[in-house]
């Protein structure tokens, strides 16, 4: 356990976080919690139970807000996925017969700790969600989101119907041509030319780091696995054991049991200072992408817009509504413009800040880990040799 | 009297270590020929220290001839490693890669084990078959164990044992002793594989752990080139090359856990199938006594039947083959005895020795596995972690203006917070959570608290403490 002292906004407005969650079969319900001195809100404190489709809408309503087009919208959690450790809990049931009962508890615990561990990334990871939102100056004030963090029935009647739906899968069809817009499109701007050219490039580098950690950690926690089954091995070998050498392979059983829940928190705190961090920002830096996009988009309005106004000019027809839809065209475009760039920039800045922060947390746990393992180490062959 | 030798050749250590391997030049058969060093105090041989090369062939042809005079007699032969078509192809093909340097050296140790034990044991030092193997230069090639591919020696094997299995169940055990030793032996046997198949896994998902953390490595370099805050950048390659060295790391310490430790458990259990062995050779030997007497009887029953018919002259010659097999019965008791006798002994020098052998070879296995743990505990420290705090500074004095807020993610338990006298909310957060207690069958749930960060304008305040 490590403290931290963190000295907390005065500005407490607005505050959200997750305190309890259930988890029923697939779905998990989440109770969010909120603290405000905001009039806009009805009551002071207020909880509500909320699905994760719920956030899912929330995302999309807000992406798709036409005033929000020049902010990066935080990227939408990840729906939970339970999928992996369901799966090692079958097999372990299918696997039951040949270990001993022991042993079965014991991978039993470890399902169990995965099982956990997947349910608390996905509520931090619901929390975080929501809290950027309370954070961002224009966001917290969207009606939506007040209704989300509000409204105590169920929101399913304002989700998504097919119509919809419909719609959504419709623009992402939009956003793979808007893939190609945006490399092709000519860029005044240096600062943004440097943006789209850098998140390009980082998102698939960020991506595959994501794919590699991912690999690692898996790998980690395989070995910790095996140090059960060695351990419990050990044991019945030590059971049946009447000669002198008992006692040695009692130590060594107990070294090996120690041994993988070592192992086992390398590899849960790599996942999750390296692992998770990484996932995050490959989200987040598509959703700056996507910002980037809009404003692509908002441009190609604007030089359209533009032809349109020389085409009305040639034909000296309805000259004065083209005018007015350039210069409408001219002042979204600007809009937009001026609002990416604050928001890339901070972005930039809170990515640096996270990824230092972790990177150290990471570091350091592992050292402690190393550390652990060679006591552990130590201990053992300390034990054994002065018997 | 036999204690006597034990302590003398102890102290007079004999310590083999087989040399690197090198492929004859020999164009019909590349065989690894292997040279062999000897190191003594004993006084029986002419020089201190001397090399020898060595086919595998010959080391298996030593047991051969070991097994042959010494098996009956109830002496655990130490076996030697098994010929594996597998492996010698792919030397034979001249395949230099990883799989046929890990078989080499497997085999390597294997050898030199089993070297080591015929040496430790001492009857077996004294027998002439093992001095020339020692000490001469070269020996005759043998013929014999050209048969005895990988698959056939274990056939074989396996065969002796089962035949003489069938028998054990109509033994009559006058001496629990072996019934219960036996007893321990074959359940020994039954564990020590699985786990020897445990360690090979461990071993596999190691080689894939190293893997995986080389091309991470690979992976954070290429982030870090493409990251354009240049202390982050410097800071991911760092990384990288740190997740180069530990992928070095965890690739030797396949290595050791093959070699010090799936090794050692491999040859432990062929040792456990010599020692099946003696039993089944006093079995042998209790069968034979058997059998004798099983005739004599008849002999007798001959002896009688002719009496009672009266007929003189085959009366003579079953009188004689009555004396005949008298003489062996008695011959073949004394040597079920001394064989039984014989295979005690054996089976508690060789649980004296397990110990022994064990303790030492398991403080190996665990000291090197030690030296690449603290070889973890020290990198991090070397390389990343002063560049991370120079990245500190550098990231604040350069997002200074633009920030607004940071907001961090942890695992908290929840927590009142204590408003100090400046109004200014001050929340210690500890790392971990804490699960509410429910009914037994109900679903986790867990505390969580936010907590949001101050602007950069106290930008030192915001930094986490952090413990050494």
């Amino acid at each position: 356990l490590r403290s931290v002292s963190v000295d907390l906004n005065n500005d407490a407005s607005l505050l959200i976080d997750i305190p309890d969650a259930l988890c029923e079969r697939d779905k998990v319900k989440f109770t969010v919690h909120t603290k405000t001195t905001l009039s806009s809100f009805q009551k002071p404190e207020f909880s509500v139970p909320r699905q994760h489709e719920d956030f899912i809408w929330l995302h999309d309503t807000l992406v798709e807000t036409e005033d929000y087009a020049g902010l990066i919208i935080p990227p939408a959690p990840p729906k939970p996925d339970f999928e992996s450790p369901r799966e090692k809990m079958h097999k372990l049931g299918e696997g039951e017969a040949t270990m001993t009962k022991e042993e079965y508890t014991k991978m039993k615990q470890e399902l169990e700790a995965e099982y956990l561990a997947v349910f608390k990334k996905t509520v931090q990871v619901h929390e975080v969600f929501l809290q950027r939102l309370s954070s961002h100056p224009v966001l917290s004030k969207d009606r939506n989101f007040q209704i989300f963090l509000e409204y105590d029935q169920d929101l399913s009647v304002r989700r998504k119907n097919a119509k919809e739906m419909f719609g959504g899968f419709f623009k992402i069809m939009v956003k793979s041509a808007d893939e190609v817009l945006i490399s092709g499109i000519k860029e005044v701007d240096d600062f943004f030319e440097q943006e789209k050219t850098f998140l390009l490039d980082y998102y698939s580098k960020i991506k595959d780091s994501t794919a590699k950690a991912e690999k690692m950690t898996r790998s980690h926690k395989n070995i910790a696995d095996d140090y059960i089954h060695i351990s419990a091995t050990l044991n019945s070998l030590c059971a049946e054991d009447s000669t002198p050498n008992k006692k040695n392979i009692e130590k060594l059983s107990d070294l090996f049991e120690r041994l993988r829940k070592v192992e086992g928190r390398v590899a849960s705190d790599q996942e999750l200072k390296l692992t998770e961090l990484l996932r995050y920002y490959m989200r987040d830096i598509q959703a700056a992408k996507d910002l980037l996009y809009r404003r692509a988009r908002a441009l190609v309005d604007y030089e359209n817009s533009n032809k349109a106004l020389d085409k009305a000019r040639l034909k000296s027809k309805d000259v004065a509504q083209a005018e007015e839809h350039q210069r409408q065209c001219l002042q979204k475009f600007d809009k937009l413009s001026e609002s990416a760039k604050k928001e890339l920039t901070s972005f930039k800045g809170r990515r640096v800040v996270a990824f230092r922060k972790n990177l150290i947390e990471m570091a350091e746990l592992e050292i402690k880990h190393a550390k652990n393992n060679v006591a552990l180490l130590q201990g053992c062959v300390d034990l054994l040799k002065s018997n | 009297m036999w204690q006597e030798r034990i302590l003398v050749m102890s102290k007079s250590e004999i310590t083999i270590s087989t040399l690197k391997k090198t492929k004859s030049t020999d164009v019909f058969i590349a065989r690894a020929v292997k040279p062999c060093l000897f190191q003594t105090t004993l006084p029986m041989f002419r020089n201190k220290t001397f090399t020898v090369r060595r086919r595998f062939s010959d080391f298996l042809g030593l047991y051969e001839k070991l097994s042959e005079k010494h098996g009956p007699n109830g002496l655990i032969v130490p076996p030697p490693p098994e010929k594996s078509l597998l492996g010698m192809t792919k030397m034979k093909v001249g395949k230099e890669d990883s799989s046929s340097a890990d078989f080499l050296e497997r085999r390597r140790g294997a050898l030199e084990r089993y070297l080591q034990r015929v040496v430790n044991h001492p009857m077996l030092l004294q027998d002439p078959d093992v001095r020339e193997f020692l000490e001469k230069e070269e020996l005759p090639r043998a013929v014999g164990t050209q048969a005895l591919s990988g698959a056939g020696f274990l056939k074989m094997l396996n065969k002796a044992t089962d035949a003489v299995s069938k028998m054990t169940i109509k033994m009559n055990e006058s001496d629990v002793w072996f019934e219960e030793k036996l007893q321990e032996v074959e359940s020994a046997d039954q564990q020590f594989r699985k786990l020897h198949a445990l360690v090979e896994s461990l071993v596999i998902h190691r080689k894939e752990l190293s893997l995986s953390t080389a091309s991470f490595a690979k992976s954070a370099a290429m982030l870090g080139s493409a990251e354009d805050n240049t202390a982050l950048s410097r800071a991911l390659s760092q990384l990288a090359e740190v997740e180069d060295k530990i992928e070095q790391l965890h690739q030797d310490q396949a290595a050791n856990d093959t070699f010090s430790f799936a090794e050692l458990i491999a040859d432990f259990i062929r040792l456990l199938g010599a020692v099946r062995g003696t039993f089944d050779q006093r079995m042998k030997a209790w069968q034979r006594w058997q059998d004798a007497q099983t005739i004599l009887q008849k002999k007798r029953e001959m002896e009688a039947k002719l009496l009672w018919a009266n007929k003189p002259d085959k009366l003579q010659l079953a009188k004689d083959e009555i004396t005949e097999w008298e003489a062996k019965v008695t011959q073949y008791e004394r040597d079920f005895e001394r064989v039984s006798a014989t295979v005690r002994k054996e089976v508690v020098r060789f649980e004296k020795e397990k110990t022994k052998n064990f303790k030492r070879q398991i403080i190996g296995y665990l000291e090197s596995l030690l030296q690449s743990q603290q070889q973890v505990s020290l990198f991090p420290v070397r390389g990343l972690h002063p560049l991370i705090t120079a990245m500190i500074f550098k990231a604040l004095c350069a997002f200074q203006h633009n920030f607004t807020q940071v907001i961090s993610i942890c695992r908290v338990h929840t927590f009142p917070g204590r408003r100090s006298a400046t109004g200014v909310k001050r929340v210690t957060i500890y790392r971990g959570f804490s699960p509410r207690s429910g009914t037994p069958g109900s679903s986790p749930r867990l505390g969580y608290l936010c907590r949001l960060s101050p602007p950069l304008s106290a930008p030192l305040s915001c930094l986490p403490t952090v413990e050494k």
